[in-house]
């Protein structure tokens, strides 16, 4: 193995453990959100705020992002710049729909009175939700450098570890979403 | 690790794809179309489609099973995996079973705090 391919393999080691905490960090939003998801406090409950088909919606969005992503990276390697290129984009435009449709989702909420200081049930739905949802805007920013530099150097090396590493970290946040689609929104809207 | 050639990427990718979307889909319509008419045989459904489809996910998108030896992702993974199914469920447990180990069911844990918020702390 030579010396690039070498440090190529121990950045990906580190980056998949750096993921592998932040699914612990996760697990315990998760934990807390199922613990309190019934500490309503009197106000709305799951059943009256959550809609199933609004995060069906998302839910395909970050699918389909993550697949383009995954095959935008692959291209890359495969030295099909192009395609890589156009790839990419679509992966940033559908991570952007994906936020737009989540904050508006946070903005209705809040403005209609039910913000994260109404209940517990609420604190923990926006802590685990808008965690996640932070990680997204991260990965954009993100996804926009490494989409710039790729118009700027073309095929190179060093930027193919780089994006293979961000299509790594967006398939973690797709795998998280799954979780907080059937958790919060399926499970979570029932009562 | 053998090499893929491109093609085979994206038909992993693409094979993928249309059994997560298929497993998102199903679980919509569990909930939806209420398959069980239980809370816990539909979160128990929904579930078990959400951890089918984690392994999905984790064959054809992420590729861990071409780790390499010894293994490396797959074993942190399984660790990981280990921790975090000890804090939720641990969690869940504790805080499920609060009100007897206090000796009193939900109601008169209920009584027990309203009497508890008369006194002031």
């Amino acid at each position: 193995m030579n010396e690039l391919a070498a440090r190529a393999d121990k950045t990906n080691f580190g980056f998949w453990i750096y993921l592998m905490t932040d699914m612990v960090l996760f697990a315990s939003l998760f934990a807390t959100f199922m613990i309190l998801k019934d500490a309503t406090a009197g106000g709305v409950s799951g059943h009256d705020i959550l809609d199933p088909s609004y995060a069906l919606a998302e839910t395909i969005i970050l699918l389909t992002s993550s697949v383009t992503c995954g095959i935008a990276s692959a291209a890359y390697r495969f030295k099909k710049i192009d395609l890589a290129k156009i790839l990419l984009f679509v992966t940033i435009l559908l991570g952007v729909s994906f936020l737009t449709l989540e904050l508006h989702e946070f903005i209705k909420l809040a403005t209609e009175g039910n913000s994260w200081q109404a209940s517990a049930f609420l604190s923990g739905f926006f802590t685990l939700v808008a965690t996640h949802g932070l990680h997204i805007s991260i990965g954009l920013i993100w996804a926009i450098t490494l989409f710039y530099a790729i118009l700027q150097r073309g095929a190179d090396e060093n930027l193919t570890r780089k994006v293979g590493l961000f299509a790594l970290f967006w398939h973690f946040l797709d795998i998280v979403w799954i979780f907080i689609f059937a958790v919060v929104y399926l499970i979570g809207g029932l009562s | 690790m053998k090499t893929e050639t491109f093609e085979q990427i994206v038909s992993r990718y693409l094979i993928g794809a249309v059994l997560a979307l298929g497993l998102t889909i199903l679980s919509y319509f569990a909930v939806v179309h209420h398959w069980s008419t239980s809370v816990v045989g539909l979160s128990v459904i929904v579930l078990g489609l959400g951890i089918v489809q984690l392994v999905v996910q984790l064959i054809s998108f992420l590729h861990l099973s071409s780790d390499a030896k010894p293994y490396w992702r797959n074993w942190t993974f399984l660790f990981t995996v280990l921790t975090l199914s000890i804090v939720v469920v641990g969690s869940l447990w504790i805080m499920i079973h609060l009100n007897y180990r206090m000796g009193m069911g939900p109601d008169g844990m209920q009584e027990y705090m309203i009497d508890q918020n008369k006194e002031g702390f």
